[in-house]
């Protein structure tokens, strides 16, 4: 029996059913129109599957091969950066899997929502046509010039071509302009998206590899913090 | 210092931990805060950075009571209740506080308000009393920004909450504050010409700058102070873990995508 308190859940007129947009619920579950396992399975990868479930539409070879180059610049995050920082600080704590995941994936969310905004400037320059602003996204040193080459190697030998910009870009910046001119991820949404995507496994991996507990392994004061009572 | 000579350090107020006693914002912890300091005064404090006297602890804890709106098919608690719906409850806190960044709903609004509200004031400066004063400025920004932080009242006529808290601001004796008697007259100006109410957002932002809050720390003043609400759904929800709310039953699931369609090589 209900109790008799009223409110404006029950006095007003709402929707009665839940609206999926993606994802038909139940069996063989269909991904925008497209049947995932009576069809995709056997003509797509798993990256376009992503591409598809985000942007709507299978992406062409080319797209792929692009959208699968520019994951492997944006998939490498290190223990230097905080999502991956905050994973092995989870994994010292003893958190939970779910635990690890969810800072992992609220960490990461927040580096992606960071380095997507320092490059609107870049993407508004590549949709201009323009020279993207050198000092804000060129290589900083040597390797990075030479790893932006290796992507636009690569890109190469798979049949796509570069964005005309990326070769003077360092390697993330380089990876997002491909993302961006080659696979039409120009809406920022989807580009962290990608990049959350992309990352979780080292995140992950890197938080899972560390002792539960190993407190004393771990550089407690790096960086150092100063106590003041005054501001 | 590092190679390139810059200082890496990072300066703290928030905490030490020594010995036998520990630093909190300028204080020991077991030695000076221990007896005398309320959850509400800890979580003004953090937020704040500033101790907050009794008095104002009091009157926020008035606030965080009658925001206590905990009825868990609201979105955000929903939310909560899904999260939580695998048997833990902190993933449902977690989830409520991620939820809760940059929402158009929740603490950020009496934060927006806020910011709002010092800049009416500024405009206005000593006219902040004079009725046409302001009405001219209120005007001019409903014209400039459309809509306006701290107003709207979705699926009622008026906030239940800002009319208790309004009670209970009078009761404190804080209801001759600058911010609050400028919020009462913007509030009976855009229900005028536009037809929309003020929400709790707005009174609460008027309420806490009387009180010398500072608007930048007000989301994460009352997220902290609000958390009960999260809270209660998140161990209610972890302790039912209910199989009705991991699964919906698909009959209440309707698909409004894109039509059934086949790829290139399926049709070929």
């Amino acid at each position: 029996m209900r109790p008799s308190y009223n409110g404006p859940v029950e006095e007003l007129n709402w929707a009665a059913k839940l609206q999926a947009h993606v994802v038909t619920p139940g069996n063989r579950p269909r991904i925008h129109g497209y049947d995932v396992r009576g069809d995709l399975l056997n003509c797509t990868s798993f990256s376009g599957l992503i591409l598809l479930t985000l942007t709507g539409e299978l992406p062409a070879p080319d797209v792929l091969l692009a959208f699968e180059k520019a994951l492997f610049i944006l998939a490498t995050v290190s223990v230097a950066e905080a999502p991956v920082h905050a994973s092995v600080l989870s994994g010292l704590c003893g958190s939970s899997s779910c635990g690890m995941t969810g800072v992992a994936a609220i960490t990461l969310a927040q580096q992606a929502h960071w380095i997507v905004n320092e490059h609107m400037e870049l993407f508004q320059s590549l949709a201009a046509k323009a020279i993207p602003p050198e000092h804000l996204f060129s290589p900083q040193n040597e390797e990075e010039q030479a790893d932006t080459e290796l992507l636009v190697c690569a890109l190469e030998k798979a049949g796509v071509k570069p964005p005309k910009a990326c070769k003077g870009l360092k390697p993330i910046s380089a990876a997002l302009a491909v993302l961006h001119e080659c696979c039409g991820l120009t809406d920022p949404w989807l580009m962290e998206a990608v990049l959350v995507l992309a990352r979780i496994p080292c995140t992950l991996a890197e938080g899972r590899a560390v002792q539960p507990g190993g407190f004393r392994s771990y550089p407690i004061d790096l960086p150092q913090f100063v106590y003041r009572d005054e501001e | 210092m590092n190679h390139s000579g810059d200082d890496e350090r990072l300066f703290t107020r928030v905490g030490h931990a020594g010995w036998a006693d520990h630093r909190h914002f300028g204080k020991w912890v077991f030695g000076e805060l221990a007896g005398s300091t309320s959850t509400t005064g800890l979580l003004a404090m953090a937020a704040t950075g500033e101790v907050i006297d009794e008095d104002k602890c009091r009157m926020l804890d008035d606030v965080a009571v009658i925001l206590t709106v905990a009825d868990p098919r609201i979105y955000p608690l929903k939310l909560v209740r899904l999260a939580s719906a695998y048997g833990d409850p902190l993933a449902g806190q977690a989830a409520a506080v991620a939820a809760m960044q940059g929402a158009i709903v929740g603490p950020q609004i009496s934060q927006d308000a806020a910011f709002w509200l010092m800049d009416v004031a500024s405009e206005l400066g000593s006219s902040a009393t004079d009725l046409m004063d302001i009405r001219r400025v209120v005007m001019d920004h409903l014209l400039r920004r459309g809509r306006l932080s701290g107003f709207g009242v979705p699926f009622r006529k008026e906030d239940e909450r800002r009319v208790a808290l309004a009670e209970r601001v009078c009761a404190r004796n804080r209801a001759s504050g600058k911010y609050w008697t400028l919020q009462e007259s913007i509030a009976e100006i855009v229900l005028d010409v536009r037809g929309v109410p003020a929400n709790v957002g707005l009174s609460v932002a008027a309420l806490s700058l009387d009180m010398g809050l500072r608007p930048g720390n007000l989301a994460a003043l009352y997220t902290g102070l609000t958390f009960n609400v999260f809270l209660a759904n998140a161990v209610e929800g972890a302790g039912q873990a209910p199989g009705v709310l991991r699964n919906i039953s698909l009959e209440h699931v309707e698909y409004v995508g894109v039509p059934p369609r086949k790829s290139s090589e399926a049709r070929s």
